[in-house]
């Protein structure tokens, strides 16, 4: 049987006496083997759940899509689109933004094409980029490829060039400097020299539940108190006791969006589902007011944890920079944007499929574009590089009809461009 | 990890979670719900996910490991409160075993180990999972895990011991 030897062995390291009980141990674990239940799946229940995970994930990104842009930021596209437009627009109105800026994040012009050829790098995010669709049983290559044909509003030309931003290089002790600065020195006990764009940082009270009612050093459940049901923050009190974090912190709240509502989490314990006494809050990570994207589309998100017990923030996963340096680079041609926006933009991984069999492909409409910021991030070194380029998000019309994605991504920098299979 | 790479990451995931509730639950309309629940409260849930504590296939399991129990708690009578903080996913397994043709003998093994015992021997044995994905399922140290996976198999063996011998006897005596 399957990994039987591997049991046995671990067994047997544990304790070499059971080695006189060999036959016996190995007879007994192939006969509980054995006895698990023969499970066949339904094929097609497996492809309508897969639809069905598929179908929401462009309603999620649609939300956030809608709620960042307004008519107003339409109009503009029309009458204008400055080099850093996409950079400096006015912040996304919400009912729910942390308390008021204590910090200032500054922008540095450096020489253009300062960070040499930009990668797309779409293998790191997996594929079916773009926000959905049928991807194949393997997860990969899409089966139909979608044709599409734009029937927006006529677009002004675009700057030759816009900036693409990246975190400035800051130096071990700039961001030692840094830490210090938000009285955050002894929160970095993971020992992070720099930024990438955002870094995890922990609370050093963070031993304070262990043991009572968190499991740090391998203590028994059953001996660890539940959190009551009772004595749950509510979501006003979470976001309370983070926003006084942020202040006290001086941290630049204008990298920070929205917060989603606070994540009661399902702990596991003494077999019934009770409350952890951490609360997880989310918020969009933004840079200058605006939500980053990932190259799928989704928006990027960052996280904290509070902790209710004791009513202060334990873990604070999105410390970000407060200073980037911009490099300007050469735009494409709305024609050419459009071209890429005929197959998918980003998300083409179809084309091949289709090339091969041109009847498996459907048209769909695309309407005006947006302009939004992706992430890319650089692999290539151990400590991630990532740069935030300019995109167009072109809303797919028959996107609830077709199952297609809701919208199609086009980078705008003519250096990301070429690095799409547009060929037919 | 975003929404879309967990799509990505499905057909792998699909056999393995589908399976972890299957073995679970004799229903298969229900395996089906409770594996849709399971798949779409991750997705939901998908900004909470943090690769640095645990894996996706794990923090898949930890979701469809709290659906059943929330299941089981919601389709059982419960005539105290006490009774329903008992409910353990590993307990309906015995059910299940029982309407597998030729395994009495191993549903009364199981019934020997303890609700904790039983689910660690399950987890390693019927889903595959290694002790570092039991242990960020559950909570618990791979040592404390190997441990307790030790002892129950020697308790076991030793109850196989046991029930031989009163087989031999019972073939003694009706000779």
């Amino acid at each position: 049987m399957k990994n039987t030897k591997t049991i046995l062995a671990e067994l047997l390291l544990l304790d070499p006496s059971l080695k006189m009980h060999k036959e016996a141990l190995t007879e007994l674990i192939e006969e509980i083997q054995k006895s698990r239940p023969n499970i066949t799946w339904d094929k097609q229940f497996y492809k309508s759940l897969r639809a069905e995970i598929l179908s929401e994930l462009p309603q999620t990104q649609s939300f956030s899509f809608m709620k960042s842009f307004t008519l107003a930021f339409a109009v503009l596209l029309l009458v204008a689109i400055p080099t850093s437009y996409y950079l400096f627009n006015a912040k996304v109105p919400s009912d729910q933004l942390v308390a008021e800026n204590t910090a200032k994040t500054e922008f540095t012009p450096i020489e253009p094409n300062a960070f040499g050829t930009l990668n797309l790098n779409t293998n790191a995010y997996g594929n079916g980029l773009g926000g959905g669709g049928d991807l194949d049983s393997n997860g990969d290559a899409r089966s139909t490829q979608y044709v599409y044909t734009y029937t927006g509003d006529t677009l002004p030309s675009l700057a030759s060039t816009m900036d693409v931003i990246a975190p400035a290089p800051y130096t071990e002790q700039e961001f030692n400097d840094f830490l210090a600065s938000k009285n955050l020195t002894d929160w970095n006990n993971s020992g992070i020299t720099n930024f990438n764009f955002n870094v995890a940082i922990q609370n050093p009270n963070w031993k304070n539940l262990c043991g009572s009612y968190l499991p740090c050093d391998g203590e028994d459940e059953n001996t660890l108190k539940v959190f009551p049901q009772e004595e749950l923050l509510s979501d006003d009190e979470i976001l309370g006791i983070f926003n006084t974090f942020m202040a006290d912190h001086h941290l630049a709240t204008d990298t920070i969006g929205t917060f989603a509502a606070p994540f009661i989490s399902d702990h596991y314990e003494n077999g019934i589902t009770t409350y952890s006494p951490l609360a997880t809050l989310n918020y969009d990570l933004m840079i200058n007011g605006h939500t980053i994207y990932g190259l799928s589309g989704v928006p990027l998100i960052g996280a904290a944890n509070v902790d209710m017990v004791n009513k202060e923030v334990m873990d604070f996963q999105s410390l970000t920079p407060e200073k980037f340096i911009t490099s300007a680079y050469a735009t494409a041609t709305n024609d050419e944007l459009f071209s890429a926006a005929k197959f998918g933009g980003l998300d083409n991984s179809g084309l091949q499929t289709a090339k091969e069999n041109s009847s498996d492909t459907v048209s769909l409409n695309l309407g005006t574009p947006t302009i939004n910021t992706i992430q890319m991030l650089d692999t290539s070194t151990s400590d991630y590089k990532s740069y935030y380029a300019p995109a167009y998000f072109f809303p797919v019309l028959d996107a609830e009809t077709s199952g297609a994605p809701h919208f199609v991504i086009v980078p705008l920098v003519k250096d990301l461009l070429s690095q799409l299979d547009q060929s037919w | 990890m975003d929404a879309t790479q967990f799509s990505a990451e499905y057909s792998e995931l699909f056999p393995k979670i589908y399976s972890y509730i299957a073995y679970r639950i004799s229903d298969r309309q229900t395996a089906e719900d409770l594996t849709s629940h399971t798949f779409l409260k991750a997705l939901e849930n998908i900004e909470q996910f943090d690769a640095s504590k645990a894996s996706l296939k794990t923090w898949l399991y930890h979701i469809a490991q709290n659906t059943l129990i929330d299941h089981f708690r919601s389709h059982k009578p419960q005539s105290s409160i006490e009774a329903a903080e008992k409910i353990s996913a590993e307990d309906d397994v015995l059910e299940s075993i029982l309407t597998q043709e030729n395994h009495e003998r191993v549903k009364a093994l199981l019934e020997k180990l303890s609700a904790e015992q039983r689910k660690i021997v399950l987890l390693r044995l019927w889903d595959d999972l290694s002790y570092k994905e039991i242990a960020e399922l559950t909570g618990k140290t791979e040592a404390a895990l190997k441990m307790t996976f030790m002892r129950a198999l020697s308790l076991l063996r030793s109850e196989t011991i046991t029930f031989l011998s009163f087989f031999i006897l019972f073939l003694i005596q009706i000779r």
